[in-house]
C-alpha cells in the first residue's frame, strides 16, 4: 500500500485526536491571534449603542446548549450594550431550552449590573410554543401570546416593564438567536417582512454558523438588517463592548481547528490525484 | 481557578465525556447517555409547554378571566386523539382539527411566507447592471447572472439551444460554490460545539483555563 493510499484510508480517530490536541493546546496556551472587527459587528454595535434610557430590546432565545457557543456571546454583548445605556431587555424563547439560556444571560448581566431589577429592567418570558403563531399573536398582544405568565409562572400584568411592551411593535429592536427552526425563518415573514422593514426598524439575527447559507438570501434582500455569524461575531462583539469572554478566548482554538481541516482537505485531494496517477501508471 | 466541587458540574462533565466516547467506539455508556438526553429533551419540552402555556391558559384565561371561548379551540384540538379509536363512528373526527391546521397553514403561507420567501427574494434580484462603482457593478452582474444560471439548470421542459447551454453549466458551478460555503459554515459550527464543551471541561470542571479573560 502506497503512502497516499494509506493516507486516504487513515482512521478517523487519528483526525479526532489531532483536532482535540490542537484545540486543547490553543485553549491552555492561547497565542492571541488577531481578530479584526467586521462590518456586521460594527453595525450591531451602532444599533444597540443607540438605545436610550427606557428603550426595550426583545431577545428571542431560539437555540439550545448546542448553539450556545456560537450565539450566546453575541446576544450577551448586545444585551450588555443596551443595559449600559439604560435600556431594558425582555426575552422569549421558541425553543424549550432557550428559556434556560436566557436565565444564564440575565444572571451574567445581573453580576455586571447589580442595580438591575427583575420585572423593571429585564424579564424572561420563557418558552412559548407555536413558532410563527406566537409571533403573529405577539404582534397584537404580547401578554395574550404568553398566556399571561412569565418563565416562573408569575402573572405578567404585575411587571412594570410589560406596561411599555404591550406588543412586539413596542420593542425598539428585536434580536433572534437562531440555531434552526423555529428561528429566523419564522421571524422573517411574521415580524421583519410584515412590520420591521416597512417601518425602518432593524431586525437583528445572531446565528450559529451552520445557518449562514440558509439566512444569506434574507441578508441580501435586506429582510435581516444585521447578521452576527457564529462565534467569530461573538468575539468581535466582545472586543467592541470591551468585555472579553468565551468567544475571544476560544478564537485561537477555532482558527487552529480550521487550519487543520484546511490542511486535511488539501492532503485528501492530493492523495486522490496521486492515487489516480499511480493507477494510470500501473 | 480550581477543580469544581459541584455535583451538577461533575455530572455534566461525565455526560459530555460519555457522549464523546462514541467518537472512539460505539459503547453501552454512550448509548445510555444518548437515550437519557433524548428522554430529558422530550420531557423538558412537554413540561415546559404544559407549565408555560396550557396550564396558565386554562387557569388564568378561562377560569380566572372568564374567556370561555378558548374552550372551543381546546375541544377541537382534543379531537385529534380520536385517531387512536378503532370505532369508525368516532375516529373520523380527527379530520376536523387537521382541516383547521391545513387551512391555517395555507393562509399563513399565502399571506406571510409567500411574500417573505418568494416575492422579496425575486425583487431583491432586480439590480442595476450598470453602476458608477465598479465593485457594486460586478457584484450585481454576478448576482443576476448567477440566479438566472441556477434557474436555467433546473429548466427541463426542452433542451436549451447551443449558445445558451453554457448557463446551466455556469449555474452548476455557482451551486458548487454555495455548497462549499455551506460546508465551511457547518465545519465552523461543529467546531464551535466542540469548543464549547472543551471550555466547559477545562474551565468549569477542571479549572485549568479561565473562560472569562
Amino acid at each position: 500500500m502506497s503512502f497516499w493510499e494509506k493516507l486516504s484510508k487513515m482512521d478517523n480517530r487519528i483526525i479526532y485526536t489531532a483536532l482535540l490536541v490542537i484545540m486543547i493546546w490553543a485553549l491552555i496556551w492561547p497565542m492571541g491571534l488577531p481578530i479584526q472587527i467586521g462590518t456586521s459587528a460594527k453595525a450591531a454595535y451602532e444599533t444597540f449603542d443607540s438605545f436610550e434610557s427606557g428603550d426595550i430590546l426583545y431577545v428571542s432565545f431560539d437555540y439550545d446548549s448546542a448553539g450556545a457557543t456560537d450565539i450566546q456571546s453575541s446576544i450577551e454583548a448586545c444585551m450588555r450594550l443596551v443595559l449600559k445605556n439604560g435600556g431594558r431587555v425582555v426575552s422569549g424563547a421558541l425553543w424549550p431550552i432557550g428559556a434556560q439560556q436566557a436565565n444564564y444571560a440575565f444572571k451574567k448581566m445581573q453580576e455586571e449590573y447589580p442595580h438591575l431589577v427583575e420585572g423593571v429592567d429585564f424579564l424572561n418570558l420563557g418558552y412559548k410554543p407555536g413558532g410563527q403563531m406566537y409571533i403573529e399573536k405577539a404582534m397584537d398582544s404580547l401578554i395574550e401570546a404568553c398566556a399571561n405568565v412569565d418563565n416562573e409562572g408569575r402573572n405578567l400584568s404585575q411587571f412594570p416593564i410589560m406596561k411599555d411592551l404591550v406588543t412586539l411593535k413596542d420593542a425598539k429592536v428585536v434580536i433572534c438567536g437562531n440555531h434552526g427552526s423555529p428561528g429566523a425563518s419564522e421571524w422573517v415573514p411574521m415580524y421583519a417582512t410584515a412590520y420591521a422593514i416597512p417601518n425602518n426598524k432593524p431586525f437583528v439575527v445572531a446565528a450559529s454558523a451552520v445557518n449562514a447559507t440558509i439566512n444569506a438570501p434574507f441578508i441580501q434582500s435586506g429582510q435581516i438588517t444585521v447578521y452576527l455569524n457564529g462565534i467569530r461575531a461573538g468575539a468581535e462583539m466582545e472586543l467592541l463592548t470591551e468585555k472579553k469572554g468565551t468567544a475571544v478566548s476560544g478564537m485561537d482554538a477555532q482558527s487552529l481547528s480550521h487550519i487543520l481541516v484546511f490542511v486535511l482537505m488539501i492532503l485528501g485531494n492530493v492523495s486522490y490525484f496521486m492515487q489516480k496517477r499511480e493507477s494510470r501508471k500501473q | 481557578m480550581q477543580i469544581s466541587t459541584s455535583f451538577a458540574v461533575w455530572l455534566t462533565a461525565g455526560m459530555t465525556l460519555a457522549i464523546y466516547s462514541g467518537v472512539y467506539k460505539e459503547n453501552p455508556i454512550y448509548r445510555l447517555v444518548e437515550h437519557i438526553y433524548v428522554g430529558v429533551s422530550a420531557g423538558n419540552g412537554i413540561v415546559s409547554t404544559i407549565d408555560n402555556y396550557a396550564k396558565p391558559t386554562i387557569t388564568i384565561d378561562i377560569f380566572q378571566n372568564g374567556t370561555y371561548s378558548y374552550l372551543i379551540p381546546i375541544l377541537i384540538g382534543l379531537l385529534v386523539y380520536t385517531r387512536f379509536s378503532k370505532n369508525r363512528n368516532i375516529n373520523w373526527l380527527n379530520r376536523i382539527p387537521l382541516a383547521f391546521w391545513v387551512g391555517i397553514g395555507s393562509a399563513v403561507v399565502l399571506t406571510k411566507n409567500f411574500k417573505a420567501n418568494f416575492i422579496s427574494q425575486v425583487t431583491a434580484t432586480f439590480m442595476p447592471m450598470i453602476n458608477n462603482d465598479p465593485l457594486i457593478m460586478v457584484n450585481n452582474i454576478v448576482m443576476v447572472v448567477g440566479v438566472l444560471s441556477v434557474l436555467s439548470y433546473f429548466f427541463f421542459s426542452f433542451e436549451l439551444p447551443k449558445g445558451l447551454n453554457v448557463f446551466p453549466k455556469f449555474g452548476r458551478y455557482i451551486m458548487m460554490i454555495g455548497f462549499g460555503a455551506a460546508y465551511g459554515n457547518t465545519v465552523l459550527s461543529r467546531m464551535s460545539v466542540l469548543l464549547g464543551r472543551l471550555q466547559f471541561l477545562l474551565g468549569n470542571w477542571l479549572g485549568i483555563i479561565e473562560t472569562r479573560i
